[in-house]
């Protein structure tokens, strides 16, 4: 409350300053844009040169029959086994000799049934992730909402820790909290709300502070008490921005999720490394197809949910 | 002690008021004293400081030099640094002191009703105002304002789905719930359409009336000025350069003193 007469006056310069001002901007010049041209030339051209030096610019041996054969065996994904794979596959050693019989189309029911566990679990880590990241980020980004006067120091604190918890990666975090929880689901959702959490908290504070000032000071006007004004004045305008913002940010945790299984921490991820490791093109295909119907079903539902909300 | 006789018959009274924002003067020297009961007209061009005399009344903006007392207040000693004494002094000003301000300043998301309660808040500080809770005789006076505009209809409606002039008319029912001894008004009719613009105005007026209130209002559309006020005070660049009664050819009169 103490800062109130400071953001009161503040609320007022700007359209004074803007007409003082405005005549005054003089037009900007071609040169600054050639220069900052020439030097993003210069960067691409100094990587280029240095990445071969290095020979690290390299396509591999055979980097066209490698693409070929990589296409050819994606282009049958693992699944249409259940309706066209073979009841009694035989799996033969160099002799020839019959090592065992499979039934392919029990074997890759077996599998869709892992893969709709895996892909549960994956939703279940972004669900859960995104909603505990969504009440972190209620303290932290109301004490880092420039315009809600939180004390100088505590501001900077949280806007600190939003900044390092939003430039960890999920990735990062995810291996940070399996060596601490374990392997499993819990490391994956305390990672997703980790950097979520970074996220929400700037986005709200941003909501916060680009805020219309005139309906809050009109709460003001009639003498509310600060808690009055936030939750009469501020609250209602930004709830339904920060709900949209939340469930951008699950859609976003759900994309993101499917790799964290790559660092042990639970889901999708751990079948698409086991895919990749044994060179099982045609399940790495089965996994890219679910995690994409996944995607574009919950982005849909998203989008419309968001839609109806302002 | 001549201070005091004065601040029990003046609702306002600036002596010598300066307001400055950085190295811009808003305000400078403005003496004006304003009786309790009187309806006040305030007209000057863009950036003459009718907003921020208006916004230094209600302590929003800090008075740099002179004396100023809204309803026996003194508004200057209530500067930073703000403690929880004066800050409590500023609220209780402010619940004295209702506003209708220009444009857009109601929560549009929320219901006609909650908007109007609003103007309780200094009353009613329990934080269960925060969950939008508040006492029933509350309700029923928020009720009776609505009527009183004739909004009574609306008052579950989401107020974002109101016209410019209704919303307006809600503004004036939060000010009336407010039942503040003055009223401060920002070109409460901006935006409106003639219509519209006549009826708010014939509602603002009445219900200062009904009330016995004081009215300092902003005017734009000078032709507004003899319907709503009954004195007239113009700003050029933050000075007081004209403060006359209000007769049959003000209009003219006041365009050529702005000229």
């Amino acid at each position: 409350m103490s800062g109130d007469f400071a953001r009161d006056v503040v609320s007022v310069t700007p359209s004074v300053a803007a007409h003082a001002r405005t005549p005054m901007r003089s037009p900007p010049r071609v040169s600054a844009l050639w220069l900052l041209l020439t030097a993003c030339a210069l960067l691409v051209l100094t990587s280029v040169w240095t990445l071969a030096a290095e020979d690290e610019l390299s396509f591999g041996r055979k980097p066209w029959q490698n693409l070929q054969k990589t296409v050819a065996e994606m282009s049958e994904p693992s699944f249409l086994r259940l309706w066209f794979g073979e009841t009694r596959h035989e799996i033969r050693d160099q002799d020839g000799k019959v090592l065992r019989v499979d039934d392919q189309r029990a074997t890759e029911r077996r599998y869709l049934a892992g893969v709709g566990r895996a892909l549960w679990t994956t939703l279940r880590i972004a669900t859960l992730g995104t909603a505990l990241a969504a009440l972190m980020a209620l303290p932290l980004g109301l004490l880092a909402a420039r315009t809600l006067n939180a004390p100088r120091p505590v501001f900077w604190v949280a806007k600190g820790v939003l900044d390092v918890m939003r430039s960890i990666h999920t990735l990062v975090f995810g291996l940070f909290f399996v060596g601490i929880v374990g392997l499993g689901a819990t490391a994956g959702i305390l990672a997703v709300a980790a950097h979520s959490a970074g996220t929400l908290g700037k986005l709200l504070a941003e909501a916060i502070e680009t805020l219309d000032t005139q309906p809050v000071d009109a709460v003001r006007a009639t003498g509310a008490t600060a808690g009055q004004v936030f939750f009469l004045g501020v609250w209602p305008a930004v709830l339904p921005q920060y709900v949209s913002q939340v469930l951008y940010v699950w859609e976003f945790n759900i994309r993101d999720s499917t790799i964290l299984g790559l660092v042990g921490a639970g889901g999708l991820g751990l079948l698409l490394s086991e895919a990749m490791a044994l060179f099982q093109w045609g399940r790495l295909a089965t996994l890219l197809i679910a995690i994409v119907i996944m995607v574009i079903a919950f982005d849909a539902v998203s989008r419309a949910v968001r839609r109806r909300l302002v | 002690m001549s201070s005091a006789a004065i601040a029990s018959t003046a609702v306002i009274d600036a002596q010598g008021l300066h307001v400055r924002a950085g190295e811009q003067a808003l305000l400078r020297d403005v003496s004006l004293t304003i009786a309790s009961g009187e309806r006040v007209a305030i007209v000057g061009h863009n950036g003459a400081g009718k907003s921020t005399l208006l916004r230094t009344v209600s302590a929003f903006s800090r008075v740099d030099e002179g004396q100023l007392h809204v309803l026996g207040t003194d508004v200057t000693l209530l500067r930073e640094p703000r403690n929880a004494q004066s800050t409590r002094q500023v609220r209780h000003l402010r619940s004295r002191v209702a506003q209708v301000l220009q444009g857009l300043h109601l929560i549009g998301r929320l219901s006609v009703l909650d908007n109007v309660l609003i103007g309780g808040a200094a009353r009613t500080m329990s934080w269960l105002t925060w969950l939008r809770r508040w006492p029933a005789h509350e309700r029923e006076q928020a009720r009776a304002a609505l009527a009183r505009v004739g909004m009574a209809w609306a008052a579950a409606r989401r107020t974002d789905s109101l016209s410019g002039g209704e919303r307006q008319k809600v503004a004036i029912a939060r000010a009336l719930h407010q039942a503040a001894p003055v009223l401060l008004a920002d070109e409460p009719t901006a935006s409106l359409d003639a219509e519209a613009a006549d009826e708010v105005i014939a509602l603002l007026t009445s219900v200062v009336a009904e009330r016995r209130a004081t009215l300092v209002c902003v005017v734009h559309d000078l032709d507004m000025v003899p319907r709503l006020a009954e004195r007239v005070i113009v700003l050029r660049r933050g000075q007081v350069v004209a403060d006359v009664r209000v007769h049959g050819e003000i209009a003219a009169e006041l365009r050529g003193i702005l000229k």
